[in-house]
């Protein structure tokens, strides 16, 4: 059986020789601000770093898309103020989620344990 | 009306665990954005590696499916997945083809010696790996206890290698290890003590008991309670919590009777105030999640955890490379 046409499945998630994870572009005009392009991920990492980057009073604005829906990459604008710059505000935003997911991971096992053990 | 003590607490994220068993978790999020709940769902759903079959060659097949109906049935059989962490994927695995750090293989030869036609099931499939098994499909479909692959009459002949691998669901959903990941928002129900205490009192005790099975006017799960004594209706507190850690549409069923019982307290007077109001609270998610039978719901949950905190940490180590680079000048220009 031939799927000519078919995508190869794992198009979806393995990056293709010579582009890199992220890649960052500057913006011509405007100053701290720029985009990120996230090869091989999509709305669940955007939304949840884009909103991350909303909790930073630096950031002046936060947005994600993907472009194209065969497209397997994501675009996150980032514009901050003066004070910070998109790279930063991308850092710390990351360091926080990373934090929030391992007390939440933490708290989950203790939970589980606990569940488990009531349940013997 | 009242709101909850621990409302918009902010701070440290919580977990409940409100319901466990084999195949099911129901467990509470506590003071997450949605965004984070969200994220956490999908991955749940697409991105929790599990090993299905992924090659198969056949090598006989005299029965009544042609070669790909049955591989494409086999894909779909789950597998006891757990080790699957253990796995390299096949794309990344050094081997040129398969190797037992990438590949369970799988051998299915039966031949049809009854009378008259035998099921053949997910039983009958031998597998390499001790830990890499079909799962135990015992009181589901076929009386055998196996998921059925073919129905052989006599003299029929099945023999097939297939070969197992990791994968997860965004690539095909045969690597999906859950039925459903159900998430909503968990509610509140607010009694407009004053309006309800103007109700007649057969009326209130319809409210918190309705006799019939007649919904919608019915309060599901009984959560209310008339206090003869205080002549008020409460919130059954200690039943909510175990109505919504048993059925995630619990507080769906409770804004419909809200509704019905706010609609009939307005019948004569539009103006006539709310009786009963659901309330969302869009800081607490409570999650139903359901495994497949491939590995443990708990595990499930925490290795969907591992996942999203590892594409955050990837994405950081990235754009940190980035700035490094540039302050070496070379590599990509970061705005600093
Ligand atoms: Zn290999």
């Amino acid at each position: 059986m031939s799927h000519a046409n078919r995508p190869e499945s794992w198009e979806l998630v393995v990056l293709p020789d010579g582009t890199s994870k992220v890649a960052f572009e500057k913006d011509k005009k405007v100053e701290n601000a720029g985009r990120f392009v996230v090869e091989r991920e999509d709305h669940t990492l955007g939304n949840l770093v884009r909103m991350q980057l909303l909790e930073d009073t630096r950031v002046a604005f936060a947005g994600y898309r993907m472009p194209h829906p065969l497209e397997h990459k994501i675009h996150i604008e980032v514009h901050t103020t003066a004070n910070s710059n998109p790279a930063d505000a991308m850092i710390l935003a990351c360091n926080n989620l990373i934090d929030k997911l391992n007390r939440m991971e933490e708290k989950f096992d203790a939970e589980v344990a606990r569940k488990q053990h009531q349940g013997l | 009306m009242e709101r909850g003590k621990d409302e918009r607490l902010g701070g440290e994220p919580g977990v409940e665990v409100l319901h466990l068993t084999e195949d099911r978790i129901t467990f509470m999020l506590n003071n997450v954005d949605i965004s984070v709940a969200n994220s956490l769902r999908r991955v749940m759903l697409a991105e929790v590696p599990t090993m299905a079959i992924d090659l198969v060659e056949v090598k006989e097949n005299t029965s009544v499916l042609h070669d790909e109906f049955i591989a494409h049935r086999l894909g779909l059989i789950p597998l006891r997945s757990e080790m699957a962490a253990q796995f390299n994927y096949a794309r990344d695995c050094t081997c040129d083809d398969s190797c037992p750090r990438c590949s369970v293989k799988f051998t299915l030869d039966v031949k049809c010696e009854e009378a008259h036609r035998r099921n053949i099931t997910s039983k009958d499939l031998v597998s390499e790996h001790p830990d890499v098994v079909p799962i135990d499909a015992d009181g589901l479909g076929d009386d055998l206890g196996g998921i059925v692959i073919v129905k052989m009459g006599r003299g029929q002949e099945l023999r097939i290698e297939a070969i197992a691998r990791k994968g997860i669901g965004k690539e095909h959903a045969k690597f999906n290890p859950v039925g459903t990941v159900a998430m909503c928002a968990d509610g509140a129900i607010d009694l407009n003590h004053d309006a309800l205490s103007t109700l007649p009192l057969d009326k209130i005790y319809e409210f918190v008991n309705t006799p019939t099975d007649d919904p919608p006017g019915n309060c599901p799960a009984k959560v209310l309670l008339y206090n003869d004594i205080s002549k008020a209706i409460q919130v059954n507190e200690q039943a909510v919590d175990e109505e919504k850690a048993r059925d995630i549409n619990f507080f769906d069923k409770m804004a419909y009777f809200a509704e019905w019982w706010n609609d009939f307290n307005q019948l004569k007077d539009k103006t006539a105030p709310e009786l009963i109001r659901i309330r969302d609270r869009p800081d607490r998610f409570i999650y139903s999640v359901e495994s497949t039978g491939v590995m443990p719901p708990a595990l499930i949950a925490k290795v969907a955890i591992d996942v999203l905190r590892e594409k955050v940490n990837q994405l950081q180590r990235e754009v940190a490379k980035g700035v490094e680079d540039a302050m070496d000048g070379h590599g990509y220009a970061m705005a600093m």
